[in-house]
């Protein structure tokens, strides 16, 4: 959609509806537009309406060295692209400052509210998306889009971020001796992302000295508000992250309101969610995990029991290694744990991996005693550990 | 191929006419004089009104035609001319005397972001389109507001395609008499993919501008029946939020 300049007309207009108690596009004060989840054919990749704003976004996995001081823990990090062709005025901003869309306000702002609500909430385990500690983790990456930039583009973007995160898989990964085995998607099926909580922000616009709060508001009334309110808020009604922006003044009362307006939103665009992921999966067989057949218990058995689906190749490697190790008896029990906890993040239905997060992370606590094992003989910097297709 | 009928899907570089000695025919959007026949421009439907030719496409981006009514938005002035958004490929330039009874002393006082319904008198390839706000003929003063031309004040303006502004200037789309039945409102519809709607209170307004996009898909029997649903439900609405 091609987005022209406001007018003065439709800037006042805006402000006179909403003081007659009625939205442009004919919504209620308190009423939010339709959210649609369309989610891609790879993982991790969705395209998120809220009205008319449409945003894409995709997430990939990567592999890379973890940080000197958290050594066991891998990253997520967001990039947002507010693209010249979402909006006009974007284009304008573009053209007289010469910014580009990485140096946007707007866009740093979202990024910021995004790893605010996702990093530091702790909504990703980000300890699990570590494949050998001081070595290699996964670093997630989430690239989000703005296709349409037709208001409230902030609510669209962390929707997207948590719904690319929630799709996403990071492939398998076989830890023997000192060698990493990371599994293709033809061989193994992708693990999906440990995701404790999906927060969900919900914005409002403030109006007229903060005697009017409305939200989701559109373009429109972006251009006449005085300033955004945004709560992100969890299915648990546990507030994530609270954002007012703009310099507009509002009554405590009203936050408080507003924050129960915004635990209503929540549940509701997360009951969507929860919905257009699982009917992507009745429709798309290949997006679906396989449950594995094996046993989940925690005893260690012979690694070629264990694993399944496996091509000869890996065998011959693991032959090899373990008549290597053989003498090192101490270190085979931590191989064998350290797939043990991959085999239940496998296992683990991944449409409700999100309400089973509290065990996976105990699980995954209990890895940590083991985990030392590993950080004691690291590769260091040289040869780099073989990853197979 | 040689196209002569109404409403024909032509394609671009399609022979359309041939003319001949003595024929005055005036050529509209996507039509162009190659040698001694006509050639259509862009794909669409052919229409044909006594000596008028045009082509009908479902584009995007208006080209100002002389003569067309339009809706610009105020986007700069300078001593002599506003410069005026129309949503072409680039500004166009309304004079600031251009308005009825205007002088230099008194004259609409325009800022940017305002909306004027205008005519575009001049529209070169290699120039600015100008606009005026001049009627010829009439004897209002700007100053009375009872000019067709001129700043629009109040009211919604609503943002569409140019095939619906095209449908409604037409007749082609009754939306706005189906809607003249149940709600006095004002309107002007610009060419160029803009219509302002006044009406007695921001919850008619509302309804108008939604309702006018929405009739764009819709035939008109649907337009009629979904208008007299709607109509009886918002009325009702808004009797008594007035009362309260």
């Amino acid at each position: 959609m091609r987005d022209e300049p406001l007018s003065l007309l439709e800037k006042n207009f805006a402000l006179e509806a909403l003081q007659a108690g009625i939205r442009v596009d004919g919504r209620k004060i308190d009423e939010a537009r339709l959210v649609n989840f369309e989610f891609g054919s790879q993982y991790g990749t969705v395209t998120v309406r809220l009205g008319k704003t449409k945003v894409f976004s995709s997430a990939i996995a990567e592999v890379v060295e973890p940080t000197i001081d958290r050594p066991a823990e891998g990253f997520v990090t967001f990039s947002v692209d507010l693209s010249p062709m979402a909006s006009e005025n974007l284009m304008l901003e573009y053209l007289y400052s010469g910014r580009t869309s990485s140096t946007l306000e707007e866009a740093a702002e979202i990024v910021r509210f995004l790893q605010q609500i996702i990093r530091e909430n702790q909504a990703i385990d980000t300890e699990t998306l570590c494949i050998v500690a001081g070595v290699q983790v996964w670093a997630i990456r989430v690239d989000i889009h703005v296709l349409d930039h037709c208001g409230n583009v902030l609510d669209a973007c962390c929707m997207a971020a948590v719904a690319s995160l929630l799709h996403m898989r990071k492939p398998v990964v076989t830890v023997v001796g000192k060698d990493v085995f990371i599994h293709g998607i033809d061989e193994r099926e992708p693990v999906p992302l440990t995701v404790h909580h999906l927060p969900i922000s919900v914005s409002f616009g403030i109006f007229l000295d903060g005697d009017l709060i409305a939200i989701d508001p559109s373009i429109q009334e972006e251009s006449v508000m005085e300033g955004t309110l945004s709560i992100a808020v969890n299915a648990h009604k546990e507030i994530c992250a609270f954002r007012k922006a703009g310099g507009a003044s509002i009554e405590t009362s009203l936050i408080f309101k507003n924050a129960s307006y915004a635990y209503l939103r929540a549940t509701e665009v997360t009951v969507q969610l929860e919905k257009a992921l699982k009917d992507t999966y009745s429709r798309n067989a290949v997006a679906s995990v396989k449950p594995l057949q094996v046993e989940t218990t925690k005893k260690s058995f012979p690694l070629n029991e264990q694993v399944q689906g496996v091509t000869t190749v890996w065998k011959q490697v693991a032959k090899q290694s373990a008549l290597e190790d053989k003498e090192k008896t101490v270190d085979q029990p931590n191989i064998t744990s350290v797939t043990n906890a991959e085999m239940e993040i496998f296992i683990d239905d991944s449409e409700e991996s999100y309400t089973k997060s509290d065990e996976l992370s105990a699980s995954t606590d209990s890895d940590e005693e083991t985990a030392p094992a590993v950080i004691a003989r690291p590769r260091g910097g040289k040869g780099r550990p073989k990853s197979k297709k | 191929m040689i196209v002569e009928s109404n409403d024909v899907f032509v394609f671009p570089g399609d022979k359309l006419f041939k003319l001949e000695n003595g024929d005055n025919i005036r050529i509209g959007q996507g039509v162009v004089k190659r040698g001694d026949g006509l050639v259509a421009l862009k794909p669409g439907y052919l229409h044909k009104d006594g000596n008028k030719i045009w082509i009908e496409t479902a584009q995007k981006r208006y080209i100002p035609t002389v003569g067309d009514l339009v809706i610009g938005i105020i986007v700069d002035r300078s001593s002599d001319f506003y410069q005026v958004d129309v949503g072409g490929f680039s500004t166009a330039l309304l004079p600031i005397l251009a308005f009825e009874g205007a002088t230099k002393r008194n004259r609409p006082h325009l800022s940017a972001g305002s909306a004027v319904y205008a005519r575009v008198v001049s529209a070169d390839r290699d120039s600015e389109p100008q606009l005026s706000c001049l009627l010829p003929g009439t004897q209002h003063s700007w100053v009375t507001g009872e000019t067709i031309f001129g700043e629009l004040s109040q009211g919604n303006l609503i943002h569409c395609s140019i095939s619906l502004c095209r449908n409604i200037l037409l007749g082609r789309n009754s939306v706005f008499t189906e809607l003249g039945k149940y709600i006095p409102f004002e309107q002007a519809t610009g060419m160029n993919g803009r219509i302002w709607v006044r009406s007695q209170s921001a919850g008619h307004i509302v309804l108008l501008s939604n309702l006018i996009i929405c009739s764009e898909n819709m035939t008109n029997d649907q337009l009629s029946a979904m208008i007299k649903s709607l109509v009886s439900k918002i009325s009702t609405q808004t009797s008594t939020t007035t009362s309260v």
